[in-house]
């Protein structure tokens, strides 16, 4: 159990953390990658495509194309309003959530 | 189609991104390649150079890909072990085996001798174990298939035209052997590609 801890965390979390990003701003493929791989939310460009599939799915992101400024025609990412709900859900639950993990896991001065 | 202003290393990153996407869903694949290549669009060669790098190696990007999709189907069982760690953690470890490792060798191997136990029908049952692994593309498959084929034929084609013989055995018999002898090497290529696929790429 204890090398996956990391996986089994981020797994938890990922798709949360993609609607936390959209909510600052519609996003692109890349930039979203960039974003997620820099924390070690996920190894590739690969892995987000099928979460952003997903979330599509789900209703909670949408997408639309736009012409930029260099030439090429990008797809953004954005979030619904069920995304919103969801994301908002998501921040009403976390705080709690690692507060009650820090008391139950204790420090390595605490819990023997 | 490539506009001919595409450098040549983004056609041949792009090339490389769908022959590894391939054991991923065409939907899923589509999406990946799409993305990519929307991202090195307009870039010239250096700033092309410089972004593939940081896209990182096709065959990581599919094993992460495929992990994900997998785990997905597997969702809702928080200990289940089948999210490979190796792809997730955020660095390029090895390829996920999405087999047991020992399986396509035996395939492999099991094609390259199976005439030599059973004649033409033990070649035939590797082929089809080797069909079944996840290690090789379709396109590695097909040609394994083809191969011992076209052997057959233009060896045929060669001894009707030339009348050639070898230590007392026509040339259509020499075709026939070289035909069924040639999975020994067609079975050590799918091996050598095997190994490829095993092995991370160098950073």
């Amino acid at each position: 159990m204890s090398a996956d801890v990391g996986a089994q965390l981020r797994k938890g979390v990922v798709e949360s953390c993609v609607l936390g990003q959209l909510a600052l701003q519609p996003m692109y493929g890349w930039q979203l990658s960039e974003m997620l791989v820099g924390h070690g939310m996920i190894a590739s460009i690969g892995t987000l495509y099928p979460i952003l599939s997903r979330l599509r799915a789900q209703g909670l992101v949408s997408t639309y194309d736009e012409e930029s400024a260099a030439g090429p025609v990008r797809k953004y990412y954005e979030l619904t309003e069920a995304g919103t709900r969801q994301l908002d859900n998501f921040r009403d639950q976390w705080i709690p959530f690692t507060a009650a993990v820090r008391t139950l896991i204790g420090t390595d001065d605490t819990n023997a | 189609m490539p506009d001919p202003s595409t450098p040549g290393i983004t056609v041949a990153y792009l090339a490389q991104l769908e022959e590894s996407l391939r054991p991923l869903s065409a939907e899923t694949r589509r999406e990946i390649v799409a993305g990519v290549r929307e991202e090195l669009q307009g870039l010239n060669d250096g700033d092309a150079r410089q972004r593939i790098a940081e896209l990182g190696d096709p065959e990581f990007i599919a094993a992460t890909a495929l992990a994900e999709t997998e785990s997905d189907r597997g969702a809702g069982d928080p200990t289940s072990a089948r999210v490979p760690l190796a792809v997730t953690e955020a660095s390029p470890a090895a390829a996920t085996p999405r087999e047991p490792g020992w399986y396509p060798v035996v395939a492999a191997v099991t094609f390259m001798f199976g005439s030599f136990v059973v004649p033409v029908f033990g070649t035939i049952v590797g082929l089809g174990a080797v069909w079944f692994s996840k290690t090789w593309t379709r396109t590695e498959k097909l040609i394994a298939t083809l191969a011992p084929v076209a052997v057959l034929v233009v060896g045929g084609l060669v001894s009707l035209v030339s009348g050639v013989g070898l230590g007392g055995l026509n040339g259509w018999h020499l075709a026939v052997i070289l035909a069924i002898c040639s999975p020994l090497a067609i079975g050590a290529w799918l091996l050598w590609r095997a190994k490829r696929r095993w092995t991370p790429a160098k950073a």
